[in-house]
């Protein structure tokens, strides 16, 4: 990153409960940062042992290629590109106090600048639960 | 394009969150581009209450690239 570029932040105090699943803090800076999340959250009533195992080759959810975001307007530019001019009239940014309780799944906390960031996250919920015998419709028996 | 910013002083009493998860993000600073991506496939068919039967292999999904 150029010197100057960005702002320096100031924090008074910073208190986290729990940092998991590739959750990142970071005090400083950053040029890229592109984490990448993929899961399948499966909840059974059977055994993994005996139900066997989710594999993510079996949902698009995890292969499906994502939107691409809207081309900036701009008139009569065939391929546009953005020019980021900043002014800092001011050379800081001050905060008080940050508290966060929970930082997961490829998430970041960062009090610095940074140049570039592309998080992409995909999670599949599947939930099976066994029907109880007493709500089970009665079987027909075509003999009787 | 082109695009002017002007930061003027930025200061924050207190942030309080409860969580920040799946592709999001906090940041105190500055920075060029964000892209953040999040898919999150729980359809009413994910529920399922019945008949056990097995997960899908990945030989049996339709749309493979």
């Amino acid at each position: 990153m150029m010197p100057g570029c960005g702002r320096t932040a100031h924090l008074g105090s910073l208190s986290i409960v729990n940092v998991s699943l590739s959750g990142i803090v970071q005090l400083g800076d950053h040029e890229r940062y592109t984490p990448r999340l993929r899961a399948i959250a499966v909840q059974r009533q059977e055994d993994h042992l005996t139900a066997g195992e989710a594999a993510f080759a079996s949902y698009p959810v995890f292969w499906r290629p994502f939107p691409a975001p809207p081309a900036p307007p701009v008139c009569g530019c065939p391929a546009p590109g953005v020019t980021l001019t900043k002014r800092q009239l001011c050379p800081d940014i001050r905060v008080g106090s940050v508290s966060i309780i929970g930082v997961g799944s490829s998430s970041m906390i960062q009090a610095g600048n940074g140049l570039s960031t592309h998080a992409e996250s995909r999670i599949k919920h599947i939930r099976q639960f066994q029907t109880p015998l007493s709500t089970r419709p009665p079987t027909s028996n075509p003999h009787s | 394009m082109n695009l002017h910013v002007t930061n003027h002083q930025l200061s924050v009493g207190s942030i309080s969150l409860l969580g920040v998860s799946a592709s999001s993000m906090l940041q105190i600073g500055d920075t060029d581009q964000v892209v953040l991506y999040s898919m999150f496939d729980t359809p009413p068919e994910s529920l399922v209450v019945g008949q056990l039967v097995p997960l899908p292999p990945p030989s049996s999904a339709a749309e493979q690239p």
